[in-house]
């Protein structure tokens, strides 16, 4: 199996209307869609990745995508969304390919409505290519609508159903690729913010550098395990020192300890989102939409994105960017910030679906 | 088709959400105005306002607003002004924060009547808290700019 599929059951369902609404985040690392399915919510996470192989008997050529994929051929294995949207046409014939085999695997009805969550990325060869990768695929024939991720990320944090569409807020996603903010006045979107240099794939090369400096140069790791490190042992609350093992290349393995390699590097992201939403985005925001800011920040501000999920750090960016800014700042998360873009892009999707 | 996460409805979005339009005399928003114009239009205020300074330090004296302007402009910034308050607090506070000002000497309390008249033509939000320091400072600067536009 290629993916995690998890059930859940929340407000947000379309019951009522026999045609399925559907949440998509194509995440650079995960991607993750929400539908109902048997009158629940069917939860599909697995990773943005595909590999082609050719069918020895048949000479087909063969694709798998996910896990599998990742697993089976780690060496040939391609992320198209590496920077966050499909960059040239080869990736965006990928990006199609990954899509459409993932939704068929799913068996989604192609008379469905799907709402898109996208990063809001200054790319528009980008959105172009994925304009076509979405026109390509085989669900969304009934309506097809994207909104930026922040915002879908923010529905589920900010309630149980789409009470943020009639709020004044910040929203803050943390991506692998890109840290974006924007606040948001009654859906309208004021002052988009994205910055590529504050992100969760930084994270992982500087977990793997900083391990290959801890074990004083005898552990090389891969940003794949980097990453693994990160989301398995990464804690603001309580993270404890851990042991890992690799094959020497002359036979024999060495056992090493990590101590400051993975938290050492999640407090400098901390500590670097903060800057960037402080005193690029935030007082960006002051200056041109003075009220909505004074509004806004009165209120929780909603984290969302894979780096969201690390325990605690909802808290500590909390305390950092309460004292940046010298006033009391609250923060509030989903429950599962992975998969909230989707989750929230889901409930969007399901009244789109009872209007129809 | 465009995938532009950028350039959605809020418009089809608030009404999926079942929310009130927003209208005109709330102030949050215009539906159309693009974040772009609504910084001109805050650049445009902030200009105003000190293209006044100078000639107003003299007569900087309490109570700082002693009319409203009658001007387009003057009127948009004073329903925009108290749409903040009651957006942030809700009616009762606001009003409390207008007898609050007046005491201070920040308006006069023709100003206080003026504006308390207005109060209730917007909703009470959903959720409200008290005025902060920071708030007090931005109704501040709306009662310069209102001043300076006087």
């Amino acid at each position: 199996m290629a993916d995690d599929t998890e059930d859940g059951a929340f407000d947000g369902s379309s019951d009522a209307s026999e045609i399925t609404p559907v949440g998509v985040k194509l995440g650079s690392t995960r991607t993750v869609l929400q539908y109902p399915k048997d009158g629940e919510i069917e939860t599909v996470r697995t990773l943005t990745c595909l590999a082609t192989y050719e069918d020895a008997i048949t000479g087909e050529e063969k694709v798998l995508y996910g896990e599998q994929a990742a697993q089976e051929f780690p060496d040939t294995v391609e992320f198209m969304l590496r920077s966050g949207l499909p960059e040239d046409d080869d990736r965006a014939e990928l990006a199609s390919k990954f899509f459409n085999e993932l939704v068929r695997a799913q068996d989604i009805p192609e008379d469905s409505v799907v709402v898109y969550a996208i990063p809001t990325i200054d790319n528009d060869e980008g959105l172009e290519n994925l304009t076509e990768v979405i026109e390509n695929s085989p669900i969304g024939q009934k309506l097809v609508r994207s909104f930026p991720e922040s915002l879908c990320g923010a529905v589920p944090a900010m309630g149980d159903g789409l009470e943020a569409i009639d709020e004044v807020f910040v929203a803050i996603n943390m991506g692998s690729t890109n840290l974006e903010a924007c606040a948001y006045r009654h859906a309208e979107q004021l002052e988009p913010f994205s910055t590529g240099a504050v992100t969760g794939s930084e994270v992982d090369r500087r977990i793997a550098n900083a391990v290959e400096e801890e074990t004083q140069g005898r552990v090389n790791i891969d940003l794949t395990t980097a990453r693994e490190y990160k989301e398995e042992h990464g804690d603001f609350v309580d993270f404890e020192p851990f042991t890992d093992v690799i094959q020497q290349p002359g036979g024999g393995s060495h056992e090493f300890t990590i101590e400051r390699s993975v938290m050492d590097a999640l407090n400098e992201y901390v500590d670097e989102a903060v800057d960037e939403i402080a005193n690029n985005f935030l007082s960006e925001l002051a200056n041109t939409h003075m009220k909505p800011y004074q509004i806004a920040l009165g209120k929780p501000i909603a984290l969302t994105g894979g780096m969201a999920c690390i325990p605690g750090i909802e808290d500590v960016f909390e305390e950092r960017l309460s004292e940046e800014l010298d006033r009391d700042i609250t923060v509030v998360a989903a429950d599962r910030p992975d998969l909230a873009a989707a989750q929230g892009a889901q409930r969007i999707a399901g009244k789109l679906a009872d209007n129809l | 088709m465009t995938v532009n996460p950028r350039e959605y409805d809020a418009n089809e979005l608030r009404e999926l959400a079942g929310v009130e339009p927003v209208d005109e005399c709330s102030g949050s928003t215009t539906p159309a105005r693009k974040p772009e114009e609504s910084i001109r239009d805050e650049q445009f205020r902030q200009l105003l306002a000190l293209q006044s300074e100078r000639q107003q330090l003299d007569q900087l004296t309490r109570p700082f607003l002693a009319t409203l302007p009658e001007s387009d402009l003057g009127t948009g910034l004073a329903e925009e002004w108290l749409d903040f308050l009651v957006t942030v607090s809700g009616q009762d506070r606001t009003e409390g924060a207008l007898h609050y000002y007046r005491q201070l000497r920040w308006i006069t309390p023709s100003v206080e009547a003026e504006l308390h008249t207005s109060v209730h033509r917007f909703p009470e939000p959903p959720h409200d808290r008290s005025l902060t320091a920071g708030d007090h400072r931005l109704s501040l600067l709306y009662i310069a700019t209102l001043a300076s536009v006087t």
